[in-house]
């Protein structure tokens, strides 16, 4: 027994605690999810099941016979799928266009973009969200998916856009400047050179805006007030504001909401720590 | 590259309307309205309110215990959670610097806490720490670190520790995940010149790479502090900043005070504080990130 053997088993125990650690909330959620609700309020806690049941699952899509005729999380989750998936389009459409102007054309506006999007993600979204009520009531906008999906598009399009515009600076110059030559219009260089050239990085950009729109709370907790617009954030909310004691429903509700976020863990980790990091660090 | 004829010319500013009517619809109009709002005693579906009062919410605000503990509660989860986050995020960083079987996998799981929706989190937090059945109660108990289970949630003295864990669950990753990237920059021929003469592996440490990763360290340590100081959607979750305002922070004092108690303006002056403090703060950090790195 050498010691860097023993070092070495050291090392993978420590790894597979931390493992345990990390993972052990999403399990405890998921398995709270198909327990029995008598096992659910076992003590001490039963960590592998007898019996499992799809119980909860029924009661969030279907609703509780007696409560209510039928639940409203569904609905919840296809506002969240709509208002993710449209608003994130838009971002990335205006982004490109945006982030084709800083990369390819002299600017002095990407030190203000940084700062915009520097303020933005400092201020609180809570803090926006107001502000934003206000005006969206004046409108009648609140309460709308359209009003969110427009307040998703102009929160993400700056960090898009600087995401972007770092993915184009990129694709070498001299690829447009030859397409340029043979008189390509700029319009033909953006969609028939750039675009295809980065289309790994627009899609995990847009994978990146798309979870943060599904994972949004503070804005769509003030502006919405309905199942018209209510996102599954805000259900989870209200679940749990409601039916504060069914912990079986309110984790088989959280279980839909890990889909997309774990998705994005895993084919686009490189694309977090560049976004996050606002391309800082390019992973 | 210049543009042949005045519409080629104007091409790329056109290229920034639609994002700026965008963000001027959705972040300048309202918040320029929403001052004037901060300045008036406007109070929530009440007719007759709305008279202009100059900074009288901002003075009061100013002095009001609530938010002194919503300020003081939002600088302590910084400076602790941020802390922790970071050392741990290294620590695990440099455990997982060697390539070995198995690490492609690891890492993509390590990761997935930051991805989960904060209010998902929190709905796993408020479920792990439960005073009746929840599992820390029972695996403190079990470890005979507590004696009696404890009311996490409830008891205003503890109430921010299941805040603060839940806080640091989510947002080590992002560490992890930064380090990790940093540590692909240290020079793997000066490590293995260094082993060979002889170096231990905290001078490696000392010497090499935290001189290499000390500007990722500060951009992630900035990234983070600002992201605390928007802390809402946990807090709000797991004790809508109860109990007796033990574990009020900023943005959940906002949320109270313009939506709960309609004190519409009231809550607005804090809302225009909160973002002058974190704007404020992220410019200061990000002048020191400058710094370090050049």
């Amino acid at each position: 027994m050498s010691r860097a053997y023993v070092l070495k088993a050291v090392k993978y125990i420590l790894i597979a605690l931390i493992l345990i650690v990390v993972l052990f909330p999403i399990y405890w959620i998921f398995l709270t999810s198909i327990k029995s609700e008598k096992e659910i309020v076992a003590y001490p806690p039963i960590f592998l099941p007898r019996g499992l049941t799809i119980e909860h699952y029924i009661h969030v899509i279907y609703g509780y016979s007696g409560l209510t005729k039928f639940s409203l999380f569904p609905s919840y989750l296809m506002n969240s799928i709509i208002v993710a998936s449209v608003s994130t389009i838009f971002s990335v459409f205006l982004a490109l266009f945006a982030a084709f102007a800083f990369s390819r054309f002299r600017f002095r506006g990407r030190d203000a973009l940084f700062l915009l999007i520097i303020m933005l993600r400092a201020t609180p979204g809570i803090a926006l969200s107001i502000p934003l009520y206000i005006f969206y009531r004046t409108l009648g906008l609140d309460d709308t998916l359209l009003g969110l999906i427009i307040a998703y598009t102009a929160l993400n399009t700056p960090f898009a856009t600087w995401l972007l515009a770092g993915y184009i600076d990129e694709i070498p110059r001299i690829l447009d400047e030859a397409a340029e030559i043979d008189g390509a219009s700029w319009w033909s260089v953006l969609w028939k050179i750039l675009v295809p050239l980065s289309r790994p990085g627009i899609l995990t950009t847009a994978l990146l805006i798309f979870v943060f729109s599904w994972n949004e709370f503070p804005i769509a907790f003030v502006v919405t007030s309905s199942v018209a617009s209510r996102t599954a954030t805000v259900g989870i909310y209200t679940f749990m504001q409601e039916f504060f004691i069914d912990w079986g429903g309110m984790s088989a509700a959280a279980t839909f909401m890990y889909l997309p976020p774990i998705i994005l863990a895993f084919i686009a980790q490189k694309a977090l720590v560049r976004g996050l990091t606002f391309g800082a660090v390019k992973g | 590259m210049k543009g042949r004829n005045p519409i080629e010319r104007c091409f790329p500013v056109l290229l920034f309307i639609p994002s700026f009517v965008v963000i001027l619809f959705v972040i300048i109009i309202p918040l320029v309205n929403s001052f004037y709002l901060s300045l008036t005693n406007y109070v929530l579906l009440q007719p007759g309110t709305g008279k202009f009062i100059g900074l009288e919410n901002y003075v009061k605000i100013l002095f009001d215990p609530v938010f002194h503990q919503a300020f003081k509660n939002t600088l302590l989860l910084m400076i602790i959670a941020v802390n922790l986050e970071l050392w741990i995020g290294l620590g695990i960083a440099l455990l997982l610097y060697k390539e070995f079987p198995g690490r492609g996998v690891i890492i993509p799981l390590l990761v997935t806490p930051m991805t989960v929706a904060p209010i998902v989190v929190g709905l796993q937090f408020k479920w792990l720490f439960n005073e009746v059945y929840g599992v820390v109660n029972y695996i403190l108990t079990q470890l005979r670190i507590i004696n009696e289970p404890l009311a996490w949630l409830i008891q205003p003295n503890i109430a921010l520790i299941p805040i603060l864990i839940a806080e640091i669950w989510q947002w080590t990753p992002f560490m992890i995940l930064v380090m990790t990237a940093g540590l692909q920059s240290v020079p793997k021929d000066l490590m293995e010149a260094a082993e060979i003469d002889g170096a231990s592996a905290l001078q490696r440490f000392r010497y090499i790479i935290f001189d290499h990763i000390k500007p990722i360290l500060w951009i992630a340590l900035t990234i983070r502090s600002i992201d605390v100081v928007r802390i809402f959607d946990v807090v709000q979750i797991m004790t809508g900043g109860g109990p007796a305002h033990a574990t009020e922070v900023l943005g959940t004092f906002i949320y109270r005070t313009a939506l709960v108690d309609r004190q519409f303006s009231y809550g607005l002056a804090g809302s225009y504080i909160a973002m002058l403090i974190s704007i404020l703060f992220a410019w200061y950090l990000f002048r020191q990130v400058r710094k370090v790195v050049e």
